[in-house]
């Protein structure tokens, strides 16, 4: 029991910092990298790979969850 | 348009609708919760539909839109930056469908109340979400009235489009309760994102020759629309002002959390977030790249918010796929307000009602929830048919106002130290903060109120508790099964 929690606890640290990261990229690329890069492959593609994979992720996190 | 066209839209609309409302009731019992959360027992596809159509409104076709139109594509990072703060559900989500069904929560502010073991916790909480969510439910209305009265050429006057509004949604909301606001939710979702696709796929390939024709026109005649901070609307302090409450919406805004209430099982909990994820990210890129259209075809208008109507009565769009795209955005305004008007008259039954008479019974709370919801209709009515400024004020301040409840969830679930003082001492410090700042457009080093109501109300929420004397019993028949039912289900 004591080591489910633990296993737990350390997917839930994991998966808070990779959430992090990934909303901070969504406010730091586009406003710092892409200032000059005025096509769809610039901040569209960007954000719309960035939902792309906060969608993957979040269903990848709701697939541990068991009735 | 001919009047009469756009008379016959609606009227099948609704036949459609009652149609699916009166027939959801199936196996409806008096009981509050069954009333206001269908008794716990929706289903992964239809919760995913009530969840979108519940938070997508007007705005997705009419001002996000417009709000491409007149600053670009940063409109796209601060919807999809709100369509993430979904991450939060995969936390939080279990957590409030676990308590809730324990502890027999029928709303969120119940739940807080309970928690925190202060009963004026809920009180206030249903104050604020009904200061900040009639005038939000108000524009609602606007928005179908002055869509209605613009494809008509003003034959159908706005009153008649707003009585509609709200007279559906009473009536969809009345019928059975969450049953049959889930139901006709579903409908309208259906009919929002086929609308939609519709019409963009239509002017797109009709009009400007597919999409790589369209990409190119757009990068050669709009080039510093596709950077940030573009045409000078998304400043970054604008952007992080704008997307910081909405991230937060999945949690704050009662008519999308109460969601979280009622699906029948953990799996059908996975199945309404992952569904309404896939929603968002379709129908996102649609009203955005709507928006973009918009700004090839009608470059120079005075009013972006005029965008869509403007696109609709264009020659490129024929009057019948117009039709069906103001039946899609006046689904998306009703869908979003009957959910408000049941969330508001739930807590005004339990929050407000019930802890003011302890003793009352089940039925007189079911008649009072239900007594209210025309009542809330009214001032909806009312508010949207002055068309005053202040209301834009507060519905912009809606999202952040509702935002300062924002340290309070967090403490309830991973802060056993968190105190009620703590809770009510945020939520008025932040409340104030947060409408002076909105009112009196004050910025403080060239932000806006919202990363200083959050900052402000964060550190007031832990000072206060950590001074203060937390609920230690409830805290630990709270905590204690949640962290018992959470390892059991392998929850993170």
């Amino acid at each position: 029991m004591a080591e489910n929690k633990k296993h737990l606890s350390a997917l839930r640290l994991g998966w808070v910092m990779w959430f992090v990261l990934l909303i901070l990229s969504a406010y730091i690329v586009p406003y710092v990298f892409m200032g000059n890069l005025p096509k769809m492959s610039g901040p569209f593609l960007f954000w719309t790979l960035f939902a792309l994979v906060a969608i993957i992720s979040t269903i990848r996190v709701t697939n541990y969850w068991r009735d | 348009m001919p009047a009469s066209w756009v008379y016959t839209a609606i009227v099948i609309y609704i036949i459609i609708g009652f149609a699916v409302a009166y027939s959801s009731r199936g196996t409806m019992t008096r009981s509050v919760s069954d009333f206001f959360l269908a008794n716990r027992t929706i289903g992964g596809f239809v919760g995913a539909l009530t969840y979108s159509a519940t938070t997508y409104s007007a705005f997705m076709m009419v001002g996000l839109a417009g709000l491409v139109y007149k600053g670009g594509v940063g409109a796209l990072g601060f919807e999809l930056i709100y369509l993430a703060g979904l991450v939060l559900a995969t936390f939080f989500g279990p957590r409030f469908w676990l308590v809730s069904k324990k502890f027999n929560y029928v709303s969120p502010n119940e739940m807080l109340a309970d928690r925190y073991d202060n009963k004026w916790i809920a009180i206030l909480f249903t104050i604020a979400s009904i200061i900040f969510l009639i005038p939000y439910s108000a524009v609602q209305l606007m928005g179908v009235g002055y869509l209605i009265e613009g494809i008509s050429k003003g034959a159908i006057p706005f009153i008649i489009g707003v009585s509609i509004a709200t007279i559906m949604a009473v009536a969809w909301a009345w019928i059975a309760g969450m049953r049959s606001v889930a139901w006709t939710d579903s409908l309208q979702a259906l009919i929002m994102i086929i609308a939609s696709t519709l019409v963009l796929l239509y002017i797109v390939y009709g009009a400007m020759g597919g999409f790589n024709s369209f990409f190119n026109t757009l990068e050669a005649l709009n080039p510093q629309e596709l950077t940030v901070p573009g045409p000078g609307f998304f400043k970054f302090s604008t952007f992080l002002g704008l997307t910081i409450p909405w991230f937060f919406f999945c949690i704050s805004n009662p008519q999308v959390s109460q969601r979280l209430f009622i699906s029948k099982s953990i799996k059908s909990l996975k199945g309404m977030i992952c569904g309404f994820l896939i929603f968002g990210f379709i129908y996102t890129l649609i009203s955005v790249l709507w928006g973009f259209s918009a700004k090839v075809i009608a470059p120079g208008l005075q009013n972006a918010d005029m965008a869509t109507p403007t696109l609709l009565g264009s020659q490129y769009v024929p009057p019948v796929l117009a039709l069906i795209v103001m039946v899609g955005i006046t689904a998306a305004a009703i869908s979003t307000l009957d959910s408000i008007m049941l969330t508001l008259s739930s807590m005004l039954a339990r929050d407000f009602y019930r802890n003011l008479n302890p003793s009352a019974s089940e039925e007189s709370e079911l008649l009072i929830g239900k007594f209210v919801i025309p009542i809330i209709a009214v001032l909806a009515f009312l508010f949207a048919i002055q068309k005053p400024g202040l209301i834009a004020v507060l519905s912009v301040a809606s999202s952040l106002g509702l935002m300062v409840v924002v340290p309070t969830i967090f403490g309830a679930f991973f802060w056993r130290r968190a105190t009620a003082a703590g809770s009510i001492t945020s939520f008025l410090v932040g409340s104030f903060v947060a409408l002076y700042m909105q009112i009196n457009n004050l910025t403080i080093g060239g932000y806006g109120p919202a990363i200083w109501t959050l900052l402000i109300t964060i550190i007031v929420f832990v000072v206060v508790s950590l001074v203060t004397t937390p609920p230690e019993e409830k805290a630990e028949v709270f905590l204690g099964y949640l962290e018992k039912e959470l390892r059991h289900k392998n929850v993170l």
